[in-house]
């Protein structure tokens, strides 16, 4: 929960992680070279007190999570975007699997997404079903850029991939949470290609498309289609780390978003452990436009966009009550262990979207 | 040896701030990615270095090659090397740009056509910098009906200065954003004979003056993502070289 201008606002973080990337799982040089990138992004993006030295980042453990996450970060809830990267590491980077510890330790406080790989055929499918059997996931993420086997990638407009989201559809999976931001190894021209999420999106009108890191570095090829398509959104995933050290850029490109999707199509996400919750959040919520600016973007960031913002426009797609998720969180265990329950009980969420 | 004209470190890094990054339109000066310069007779050696080890192969490759060939260009010298570190590719990279081999011989899984790319990312830079020169322009009062009726007759570039005829008026405004707008005119051979417009739309054409907000929206956001690109590059080069 953060309290912004003395109203508080439940948040609800579109992408979190908790990863494992310790010498012993690391299986190929890429895999080293990918946490190195990592650990730059986060001393980059991270002020210095907030900072995990490179061991630790490596894998943190679940307390740290909780910490950083729960208690220091204003989340409420946290939802899972799994990374497999099975080239690169043994037993997964981040995998369902991985993150479900967490989530079973403290189901109040996680949204635990899947993972799918159309390039995985049949049995990707069964793995699809799998997880919607074991944790019933309703959202399913996915990296057009990562390489399997032979393949240096793919697109989200072929036949391929639409099994896979007919596959979506039957089982009632419904987010679809394509990575279009920074790459691994990018050494395709497509591998930044953001515009095979607009045909995927026009011939899946019920699927909900959200973009995780806002397509950048392709920052006006996406906003571009998804200016058109209502059923695309923009998470602000790793970009939001740019309120530390340019939070004029930052600006800019958060007023971007909401002059082409407009307030109700952009979701907050950290990218932890890259980010932390904490800055992006104090940061992005004391961001004021002028009125030049309110003019040009032809927008407002004020107290409704906020919220919806920071949680609302998210729960809206996964339909998840926020009364009582709000309710649900305030005793359990985090709230418990880091006494919270105060703060809860005497917090007054005053909703935005009618039903959450 | 001492009748041998040398090349200076001075002269060869002034033919680099010639050399961009395609995807952020800076120069590689700027963006300090020139790591280092070494000048032995006639011949050169330049070393790169990038904001990562994953950063795309594709514009690594045009970087470096554009290296090579700018510091060919000098006339004291007859030989180059270049070498670009900590990349996953940097072997491979360094090996085929010194050897003058293509993109496609030494990445044989790469589908990228090294001339669409720099075509794309040539038209994105025009948005961009279109964006600036008619910024100059707005704020020198030009309104936008008379913006999108100027002519590349219209337009004098002289000491650092370009004049603009409008209407029955002459504005004038430093030369440097209208100059390098006409670069990227130029490169990808936009029609700039004295009647065509010197302004157009994404697709090169005259610009309606109905048009005129929709298209600055779009100049405002490739500038928006090339600068916001740049800035994440350069973090990353402080977060990877710096202290």
């Amino acid at each position: 929960m953060y309290t912004h201008d003395g109203e508080d606002i439940f948040v609800l973080d579109g992408h979190v992680h908790f990863w494992n990337a310790r010498e012993e799982n690391v299986i190929h040089r890429g895999g080293d070279q990918f946490i190195e990138e990592f650990f730059n992004g986060h001393e980059m993006f991270t002020p210095e007190e907030l900072r995990m030295d490179e061991r630790t980042f490596r894998r943190y453990t679940k307390e740290r999570f909780v910490q950083d996450v729960f208690v220091d970060g204003y989340v409420d809830v946290g939802m899972f975007q799994p990374t497999y990267l099975k080239a690169f590491y043994e037993n997964g980077f981040n995998t369902v699997e991985r993150c479900s510890e967490l989530a079973e330790t403290y189901p109040e406080r996680f949204v635990l997404n899947g993972w799918m790989d159309p390039r995985d055929g049949e049995e990707g499918l069964e793995y699809l079903e799998w997880q919607k059997e074991t944790f019933d996931i309703q959202g399913v993420k996915l990296y057009t850029a990562a390489w399997n086997g032979d393949s240096k990638g793919y697109r989200l407009d072929s036949e391929m991939s639409y099994r896979f989201l007919d596959k979506c559809e039957e089982l009632g999976i419904k987010n679809i949470h394509p990575h279009k931001g920074p790459t691994i190894k990018p050494l395709n021209l497509d591998a930044f290609d953001v515009t095979d999420v607009d045909e995927a999106a026009t011939l899946y009108p019920d699927l909900n498309f959200i973009v995780e890191h806002s397509g950048v570095p392709r920052l006006d090829d996406f906003v571009w289609f998804a200016s058109q398509e209502e059923n695309v959104y923009a998470n602000v995933a790793l970009i939001a780390g740019f309120a530390y050290k340019r939070p004029k850029k930052w600006k800019e490109i958060f007023g971007e978003l909401l002059f082409w999707l407009g307030e109700d199509r952009i979701i907050y996400g950290s990218d932890y452990a890259i980010c932390h919750p904490k800055n992006i959040i104090e940061t992005t919520l004391d961001t004021e436009f002028t009125e030049e600016e309110i003019a040009e973007y032809d927008a407002q960031f004020d107290l409704e966009a906020k919220k919806k913002f920071l949680g609302e426009n998210l729960a809206e797609l996964y339909d998840i009550d926020l009364e009582k998720r709000a309710k649900a969180v305030q005793n359990d265990e985090v709230s418990r262990t880091h006494g919270l329950e105060q703060t809860y009980e005497d917090a007054e969420f005053d909703w935005v979207k009618a039903g959450s | 040896m001492s009748a041998e004209t040398r090349t200076s470190p001075d002269e060869v890094r002034t033919a680099l701030d010639d050399v961009y990054d395609p995807e952020l339109d800076r120069s590689v000066t700027e963006l300090e990615f020139v790591d280092d310069i070494e000048i032995t007779g006639r011949s050169v050696s330049v070393s790169l270095r990038l904001p990562t080890g994953l950063c795309s192969p594709s514009f690594a490759w045009m970087m470096a090659a554009d290296v090579r060939d700018a510091v060919l260009d000098l006339p004291d010298v007859d030989d180059v090397t270049v070498s670009l570190r900590d990349h996953v590719h940097d072997e491979e990279i360094t090996r085929g740009v010194n050897d003058g081999a293509s993109f496609q011989d030494v990445f044989e899984d790469a589908e990228a056509d090294l001339e669409e790319l720099r075509w794309t990312f040539d038209h994105k830079a025009r948005l961009g910098r279109q964006h600036d020169a008619m910024t100059v322009l707005l704020e020198e009062g030009v309104d936008p009906h008379e913006l999108v009726a100027i002519t590349h007759g219209d337009v004098r570039l002289n000491d650092g200065v370009a004049t603009v005829s409008v209407d029955d008026r002459s504005v004038s405004v430093p030369a440097e954003p209208i100059d390098s707008y006409l670069e990227k005119v130029d490169v990808l051979g936009i029609d700039a004979s004295p009647d065509a417009p010197f302004f157009v739309t994404p697709e090169e054409e005259a610009i309606p003056p109905t048009e005129f907000e929709s298209v600055r929206r779009l100049t405002r956001l490739s500038s928006v993502n090339m600068d916001g690109q740049a800035h994440e590059c350069s973090l990353l080069l402080e977060a990877r070289y710096g202290d």
